[in-house]
C-alpha cells in the first residue's frame, strides 16, 4: 500500500460509450498509458483504468469505465451508467453508422445517468482524414443542438485525447464549484476524499470457510 | 479401414450410394454395438419404430407458399440421389414435412441435406418419414439463421473452454453464424461425407444429446487452436475458409473418438444449460416468443444452476470417499462476490468470499485478496475445478462482480460462469423448501438481508390470519408453486440473475392468452369448485400402478428438484399413500415413499409441466388437490385427460 491512492481531493467516475470498434479502448489505453494500442482485442463487458490529473490545482482521481459496445453487452453495461459522473461518447469519424447510433447512445446516457452528467461527444480516428465519413461540421451541429462538448481525436496519435478527459473534469469541477452538483446527492459519480472509507480497503479476510 | 480411407480420399462421395454404400459402413461403425445393417436401429433409437407412417394417409394438397421452390430443391435431391427417389416422391414428402411442422418451406433450412443423407441410410421405406421427422426436431435447432441464440450459446460454450481461442476469433469479428451455420443446420451433412455422416449420426443418436453438437463444433475449434491463432488480424476471410473446411478432417475411423471427445466437453460445462434452453433451441414447435425468454445473447458467461452446483459438490465427495480410479469429477469453486458484510452473513459452504468492489476502489487490496483466492483455488481438492460466481442476484448491486467476472475471461480463465439467481436464489433453495440447513454457512437470521426482507413481509400479517389461512396456504402453496414454473417454463431464476436487461423478457404468466402455448382455453386451469362436482370416478393412475420393482431413490439427494410436497396420494380404492410430488423445471414427479426404509422414494408418475391441464380443489376439503393430465387437440381445442392425480397434502405440523 502507498500513500498515493489517497493523493487526491476527489474522485470522478467516468464511463465510455459507442459502438463496436471505435476505439474506445484505444481511447482509454491512450489517456491512462499515453501508448496506442494497435490490436486492441474487443472488450467482454467492461473494463476500467485510473489516472489522477489536475483541475485548478486540485488533484482529481478519474476512475474511468470502459464498455462493450457490442449490443450483446448493452444490458450488462447499462447497470453502470448510474453514478457517472462524466460520459464520452464515442463515434468513428471514418464510419458514418457509428455517428448515426449516436441518438441512441445519447438517450441511454440521458435516462441511465443523472441531469448533472456531463456528456462530452468525441469523434475518434481524425488521424485517418483520408477516409473521413463524417464532416465535422454536421457532429458540430449536433453536439450543439444536444448541448454537448465535442472535439474530433485520435487515438493513435493522441491528438485531442488529453484535452476531451480533462475538459470534461474541468466541467465536472465547474458544477461542484457552483453547488449545481450536489456532493450530498446519491451517484453523483463524484466522491470527495473524505467519504472514501479507510475501513474497506483492508483485505478482507476469510471467514468461516471450510475447505 | 484402407478401403474407406480410399473413398474418402478420392471425394467420391456423392457417387457412393445405396447398396455398396451400406455394406462399406457396416464394417466400419466402430461402436461394436451396432451394425448399419441392422436397418432398425434408427427408427428404434428415434422412438418411431411402432409410428405408422403417415404419408400413407394425407389429403395430397400442394399449397406451400414456397411450393416451387421446394420443387426446385427436390429436383435436386433427386439427382443426386441417382433418382433413386422420384421429385413427386420427394416433394411429397416434404410438403407433409413442412404441414406438419406447421411452417413454410425455407430454401436455407438445411433439411433437403439432410433427407438426402436419411434416404441413403436405406432405411425401410415406411420408416424413412418418421426417422426424418424426429431427426430434425430432436436434433436440428429449431432456428439456425443468423440471429439465432444458437450461436451466441455456441460462443459462450466456446468461452467457456477456451476464452483465448473465443476472443481471438471474436476480433477477427469471425462470428459463428459466419462458420458453423452449415454445421448446425444439417448436423454436419453437407460438411462431411455420405459414410463419416452416417457413422457420426448413428453415434449421435444413440447419445440422444441434442446438445452434442455444440461440442463437436467446439471439438473442431479446439482441434485447430493453433492455426486459428496464428491468424492475425484482418484476414478474417483466411479464418472463415480455415473453418469451414475442419469438417472435413473427420475420417471414418475417427468419428467415435470425436464424438466421445465431444461428449468429454460436454460433461466438463454446465449440466444444466441442457434442460434450460433445451425449449428455446429445439422441438418442433415454432413459436417466435418463447425465443425471447431467455436472453442468451445478453449472457456475459455461461449459467449455473444452484442445483447443480450442489449436486456436483455431492458427486465431488462422493468420488473422495469411494476412492475409485476414475477420474475425479468436476465440481465448482464458488467466489462469492458480494460485500464482506454480506458474505459474512451467510454464504455458501465453501465458498470463498472476494468482495468486487475492491477491484475497483482499492486495486491494491484486490490483487491481495485475488491471490488469496487463488491459492484457496489451489488447496481446493479437485483438479477438475471450475469457478462459478456468486453474486447478490441483483443486476444493479452485481456490476462489480460482472467487471471482476470479465476481468477474468479476459484474463483468458477457462471454466468461469454465474450463478444463476446468486445469493438470492441459494437462498430460496436452501430455506424454502427442506434442503439440509448447513449449505449455506455461518448463516446469521438477525442480519441476513433476505431473512430481514421477508421477515418484514410476513410480520404484517396478523396471527389470526395466519391461522386462518395457513390450511388453505399449504395447499395452494403446491398451486401457486407449478402455477410458478408453469407460467415460466424454466428460466425465471437465471432472468433475474444473470446480469440481463428484465425488462426486455416477457414472461408468459397464466393470464396471458397469447395463443396457444399452453392451450386454447381461457380458464385458468386452475380452479377451485365448490362441493363435490369433481368427484368423477375417474380411475387415478395410481390405482393401476403396477407392483412392478421400481428403482429406488434418495430424495434428498435430488438435485434437480426445484420443490418438494409432502402429501398422501389418494388411490382410486380411496386408500393413502405417502408420496411427494417433486417439481423440475420440466416435469412434476409423483414419487412413493418406500415403506419401510425412510427417505427412499420411488418414481410413480412423470409428467411434463404443460401436460398439466387442470389443477382443482374443493372448497370444502382445500387440502385435497386433483391434478389432470393430457394434452389438448390443436384443431378441434378438445382436452383428453391422459391421467388424474389426487392428493391430500398435508398439514404444516403433522
Amino acid at each position: 500500500m502507498t500513500a498515493a491512492p489517497y493523493n487526491y481531493s476527489y474522485i470522478f467516475k467516468y464511463i465510455i460509450i459507442g459502438d463496436m470498434g471505435v476505439g474506445k479502448s484505444c481511447l482509454l489505453h491512450q489517456f491512462t498509458e499515453k501508448k496506442f494500442l494497435s490490436d486492441c482485442p474487443h472488450t467482454i463487458g467492461v473494463e476500467f483504468g485510473t489516472r489522477i490529473i489536475e483541475v485548478s490545482g486540485q488533484k482529481i482521481k478519474l476512475q474511468i469505465w470502459d464498455t462493450a459496445g457490442q449490443e450483446r453487452f448493452r444490458a450488462v453495461t447499462r447497470s453502470y451508467y448510474r453514478g457517472a459522473a462524466g460520459a464520452l461518447m464515442v463515434y468513428d469519424i471514418t464510419r458514418r453508422s457509428t455517428y448515426n447510433h449516436l441518438s441512441s447512445w445519447l438517450t441511454d446516457a440521458r435516462n441511465l445517468t443523472n441531469p448533472n452528467t456531463v456528456i462530452f461527444l468525441i469523434g475518434n480516428k481524425s488521424d485517418l482524414e483520408g477516409q473521413r465519413d463524417v464532416p465535422y461540421e454536421e457532429a458540430k451541429a449536433f453536439a450543439d443542438e444536444n448541448g454537448l462538448t465535442f472535439l474530433e481525436c485520435s487515438a493513435k496519435t493522441g491528438e485531442n485525447v488529453e484535452d476531451s478527459f480533462l475538459e470534461t473534469a474541468r466541467k465536472i469541477y465547474q458544477n461542484i464549484m457552483d453547488g449545481s452538483l450536489d456532493l450530498n446527492a446519491a451517484d453523483t459519480g463524484v466522491q470527495p476524499k473524505q467519504t472514501l472509507s479507510r475501513n474497506s480497503g483492508q483485505t478482507p479476510e476469510k471467514k468461516d470457510c471450510n475447505c | 479401414m484402407d478401403e474407406a480411407e480410399e473413398l474418402i480420399s478420392s471425394g467420391s462421395a456423392a457417387s457412393t450410394v445405396g447398396d455398396d454404400w451400406v455394406k462399406e459402413s457396416s464394417v466400419d461403425v466402430s461402436t461394436g454395438l451396432y451394425s448399419l445393417d441392422d436397418r432398425m436401429i434408427w427408427p428404434r433409437l428415434l422412438g418411431v419404430a411402432t409410428k405408422p407412417n403417415p404419408l400413407h394417409e394425407w389429403d395430397q394438397l400442394y399449397n406451400l407458399h414456397n411450393q416451387a421452390g421446394l420443387r426446385n430443391d427436390c429436383r435436386k435431391l433427386a439427382k443426386s440421389l441417382d433418382n433413386k427417389k422420384t421429385v413427386p416422391e420427394l416433394e411429397s414428402f416434404m410438403t407433409l414435412y413442412c404441414k406438419k411442422r406447421n411452417v413454410d418451406y425455407k430454401n436455407d433450412s438445411g433439411w433437403i441435406e439432410v433427407l438426402e443423407k436419411i434416404i441413403k441410410l436405406d432405411l425401410p421405406s415406411d420408416y424413412v418419414f418418421n426417422v426424418f421427422y424426429a431427426f430434425t426436431t430432436k436434433y436440428i435447432p429449431r432456428e439456425t439463421r443468423q440471429g439465432s441464440q444458437i450461436y451466441d450459446l455456441f460462443r459462450l460454450i466456446v468461452q467457456y473452454h477456451d476464452p483465448q481461442l473465443n476472443a481471438h476469433l471474436e476480433s477477427l469479428k469471425c462470428h459463428p453464424f459466419l462458420y458453423c451455420h452449415e454445421w448446425f443446420s444439417c448436423l454436419l451433412a453437407s460438411a462431411v461425407d455420405d459414410n463419416v455422416c452416417a457413422s457420426l449420426w448413428t453415434l449421435y443418436i444413440e447419445k440422444g444429446d441434442a446438445f452434442l453438437i455444440f461440442y463437436m463444433a467446439l471439438v473442431l475449434l479446439v482441434n485447430a487452436r493453433d492455426q486459428l491463432l496464428a491468424i492475425s488480424h484482418p484476414n478474417r476471410d483466411k479464418a472463415l475458409v480455415l473453418l469451414k473446411e475442419l469438417p472435413q478432417q473427420i475420417a471414418i475411423d475417427d468419428t467415435a473418438d470425436f464424438v466421445q471427445l465431444a461428449s468429454h466437453y460436454a460433461d466438463r460445462t454446465p449440466h444444466c444449460i441442457g434442460r434450460d434452453f433445451h425449449y428455446v433451441l429445439f422441438g418442433a414447435n415454432y413459436d417466435e416468443e418463447i425465443a425471447m425468454t431467455v436472453p442468451l445473447n445478453k449472457m456475459l458467461c455461461l449459467p449455473v444452476s444452484v442445483q447443480e452446483i450442489t449436486k456436483r459438490r455431492r458427486e465431488a465427495i462422493e468420488h473422495t470417499n469411494a476412492e475409485t480410479d476414475e477420474p475425479q469429477p468436476i465440481s465448482y469453486f464458488v467466489i462469492d462476490g458480494r460485500s464482506r458484510e454480506a458474505f459474512s452473513q451467510g454464504h455458501l459452504q465453501d465458498a470463498v468470499g472476494l468482495d468486487c468492489t475492491l477491484f475497483v476502489d482499492f486495486p491494491e487490496e484486490f490483487k491481495h485478496a485475488l491471490q488469496t483466492v487463488e491459492s484457496h483455488r489451489e488447496a481446493f481438492k479437485s483438479s477438475n475445478c471450475h469457478i462459478a460466481f456468486m453474486g447478490y442476484g441483483d443486476d444493479e448491486k452485481d456490476s462489480y462482480l460482472h467487471m471482476v467476472l470479465s476481468k477474468f475471461i479476459r484474463d483468458n480463465k477457462p471454466f468461469v460462469s454465474i450463478v444463476v439467481g446468486g445469493y438470492k436464489v441459494l437462498h430460496r433453495y436452501v430455506f424454502e423448501s427442506n434442503r439440509p440447513k448447513n449449505l449455506i454457512a455461518s448463516h446469521n437470521e438477525q442480519k441476513c438481508a433476505i431473512c430481514t426482507e421477508s421477515r418484514a413481509e410476513s410480520s404484517s400479517w396478523n396471527i389470526m390470519s395466519k391461522m386462518k389461512d395457513i390450511v388453505i396456504s399449504k395447499s395452494s402453496s403446491v398451486k401457486d408453486k407449478v402455477a410458478g414454473v408453469l407460467s415460466s417454463p424454466s428460466m425465471n431464476q437465471l432472468v433475474e440473475g444473470s446480469g440481463n436487461a428484465i425488462n426486455a423478457i416477457k414472461h408468459i404468466s397464466p393470464n396471458d392468452k397469447t395463443g396457444k402455448r399452453y392451450r386454447q382455453q381461457d380458464t385458468s386451469i386452475f380452479s377451485l369448485e365448490v362441493g363435490d362436482s369433481s368427484d368423477e370416478e375417474e380411475e387415478s393412475a395410481f390405482g393401476t400402478a403396477a407392483s412392478t420393482k421400481k428403482e429406488e431413490l434418495v430424495l434428498a439427494e435430488q438435485a434437480e428438484f426445484i420443490e418438494v410436497f409432502e402429501c398422501e396420494e389418494v388411490a382410486a380404492n380411496r386408500m393413502l399413500h405417502l408420496a411427494y410430488i417433486a417439481l423440475t423445471r420440466t416435469h412434476m414427479h409423483v414419487l412413493h415413499s418406500v415403506d419401510s426404509r425412510p427417505g427412499k422414494v420411488t418414481t410413480e408418475a412423470r409428467y411434463p409441466l404443460n401436460s398439466i391441464v387442470r389443477v382443482t380443489s374443493k372448497k370444502k376439503l382445500p387440502e385435497l388437490l386433483t391434478f389432470k393430465f393430457g394434452f389438448e387437440n390443436p384443431e378441434t381445442g378438445q382436452l383428453t385427460i391422459t391421467a388424474s392425480h389426487r392428493y391430500s397434502i398435508n398439514l404444516p405440523n403433522k
